[in-house]
């Protein structure tokens, strides 16, 4: 009885999707932690650097070692830093890239605490500790995921147990945040601290929001507002645990963190961590019924039908890693080989032209071909969501069709199919 | 993250001496890493460097990051009561830097 509750907590099989986005967010988190503190290598980690260690977390035998790194040392870490970081942020070679940033972000902490040694910096390498321990993060929005393929990867079934990990690292922070504050050295319940946080000093960790001064002059507001504080983070990971009230404990804490960050001046962590982590608590197979559904949607409403050479193998592999990108279900791809006369997909087709270029083909018949057609898909597919920049960049109308060009009059360079030893490939 | 918040608050100053006149420094000068969405000046970073143990290096990158003074003062700064008596500021040097 106790082995099967303990199996569905932490080894009942789940989708790992929701791990795979938390991976961009802890990605995202720890760059704009420590890359920042790369501009200022001299002030921050060189030898001539102001530098604070932190005998409380790392033994002296490792401080002593890293900080006879010389300077080379130091630039061959930020190099080595800034790949794994982003290796591990696209998801190539995930785990992998995992284990190796970590290392990098302990190297660091090690050589200088000053910057980023704060209490959440901590709280943030047991994420990224707990992140080492499976690949799992990198089966979906990562290259990983592109490598592997499959139009179902993004339902692809996992062991529990790290999304579990991560949830109850972040029930329990804010658990102990509050058990914190009402006992030992905490003075939440018997003095007023959100009365003397609102009266702080410019200088201070407040920001200068609108109801500040209002709140400055109404010590018992203040008071029953810490109390409040006090009371949702001890409630929080109970609610957040239970089904029926999941929902609105996942929308008080975002609520609570928006709040925080805009009134506060507190680390990144807060705003680009937690809400993440939060979302953490959403069964997978909730999120999977949700894509179900869009898929179902766009399959009985219509997809845009991607017109493609089947001969050719790049365009092959390049048809795969769009289907796998494509969550919604939103393409329908064609090759053009299976269709008798490419009229019946568009009056404007000719077989000469499916040669030359991918196209594209949206439900209200609008046509569009070549770079073009990412301009349109990348609205459709998550995936593509961040390259929206990238394929409206002023100029990019320019520069993307004579890339997309290029490409495809090389294409049978990019692979080494039998058939393109016939030149299939090439125009 | 503010376990215990009292009515007192504490933080440093740091004033570059040069030809007998003190200019207090400003500490995003001092300390220029940023930090997104934040200012970390205000998490009170620099309140780090009052430790005397943190003298000599602390006194080493003020030379280099500001050759142009003679000295430097690091001083404490403490506000006893920021709720009844918030401009009451004092203030005690820690160490100076020759």
């Amino acid at each position: 009885m106790t082995l099967k509750w303990w199996d569905r907590i932490f080894w009942e099989l789940r989708p790992s999707i929701g791990l795979s986005f938390f991976r961009i967010f802890v990605a995202l988190t720890i760059g704009l932690h420590v890359i920042l503190s790369f501009f200022y290598l001299d002030d921050n980690y060189l030898s001539i650097a102001f530098k604070i260690i932190n005998l409380s977390f790392f033994t002296p035998g490792v401080i002593e070692f890293v900080q006879k790194s010389p300077d080379g040392v130091v630039y061959f870490f930020v190099g080595f830093f800034c790949v794994t970081w982003f290796l591990f942020l696209i998801g190539l070679f995930s785990q992998l890239s995992c284990i190796l940033l970590t290392a990098c972000c302990y190297y660091f902490y090690a050589l200088n605490a000053f910057h980023i040694g704060t209490l959440s910096w901590d709280i943030l390498l047991v994420t990224l500790f707990l992140m080492c321990v499976t690949p799992y993060h990198g089966d979906y929005f990562s290259v990983d995921g592109l490598r592997k393929g499959g139009t179902d990867s993004y339902k692809r079934q996992r062991p529990f147990f790290l999304q579990r990990l991560l949830q109850i690292q972040i029930a329990a922070t804010y658990f102990f945040t509050a058990l914190h504050k009402i006992t030992g050295s905490g003075n939440w319940l018997t003095d007023n601290p959100m009365y003397y946080l609102m009266n702080y000093p410019p200088e201070g960790v407040v920001k200068h929001f609108v109801f500040r001064e209002f709140f400055a002059t109404r010590p018992e507001l203040c008071y029953v507002i810490g109390l409040t504080i006090v009371v949702c983070e001890i409630l929080l990971p109970f609610l957040l645990f239970i089904p029926k009230t999941r929902l609105a404990a996942i929308g008080l804490g975002i609520f609570f963190h928006v709040v925080l960050v805009s009134t506060f001046h507190v680390p990144t962590i807060f705003f680009f961590l937690f809400p993440p982590q939060l979302m953490l608590f959403i069964n997978p197979n909730e999120i999977i019924r949700w894509i179900e559904v869009k898929r179902a949607r766009y399959q009985s409403q219509g997809q845009a039908q991607i017109i493609y050479d089947g001969h050719c193998h790049f365009c092959l592999a390049s048809i795969h890693i769009l289907q796998t990108m494509d969550l919604f279900g939103s393409l329908r791809p064609v090759d053009y080989h299976s269709v008798e006369d490419v009229k019946t997909l568009h009056p404007n087709l000719t077989k000469e032209l499916c040669h030359s270029q991918l196209y594209l083909i949206e439900p209200d018949g609008a046509l569009s071909g070549g770079f073009f057609i990412f301009r349109r898909i990348c609205f459709k597919v998550p995936m593509l969501y961040l390259f929206v920049l990238f394929f409206y960049f002023p100029g990019a109308s320019l520069v993307g069709p004579w890339v997309y060009r290029w490409v495809a009059r090389n294409r049978y360079l990019f692979h080494r199919a039998k058939v393109c030893r016939d030149n299939a490939c090439f125009r | 993250m503010f376990f215990n918040v009292d009515a007192g608050y504490g933080g440093a100053e740091v004033y570059g001496v040069k030809g007998g006149q003190k200019d207090l420094l400003d500490p995003h000068d001092i300390l220029e890493t940023k930090a997104v969405g934040y200012d970390n000046i205000h998490r009170n970073v620099l309140s780090e460097v009052l430790s005397f143990y943190h003298g000599p290096a602390f006194c080493r990158f003020l030379r280099r990051k500001f050759p142009e003074y003679e000295q430097f003062a690091v001083v404490a700064v403490y506000y006893p009561n920021v709720a009844e008596n918030p401009k009451e500021k004092l203030y005690r040097t820690v160490y100076v830097c020759e």
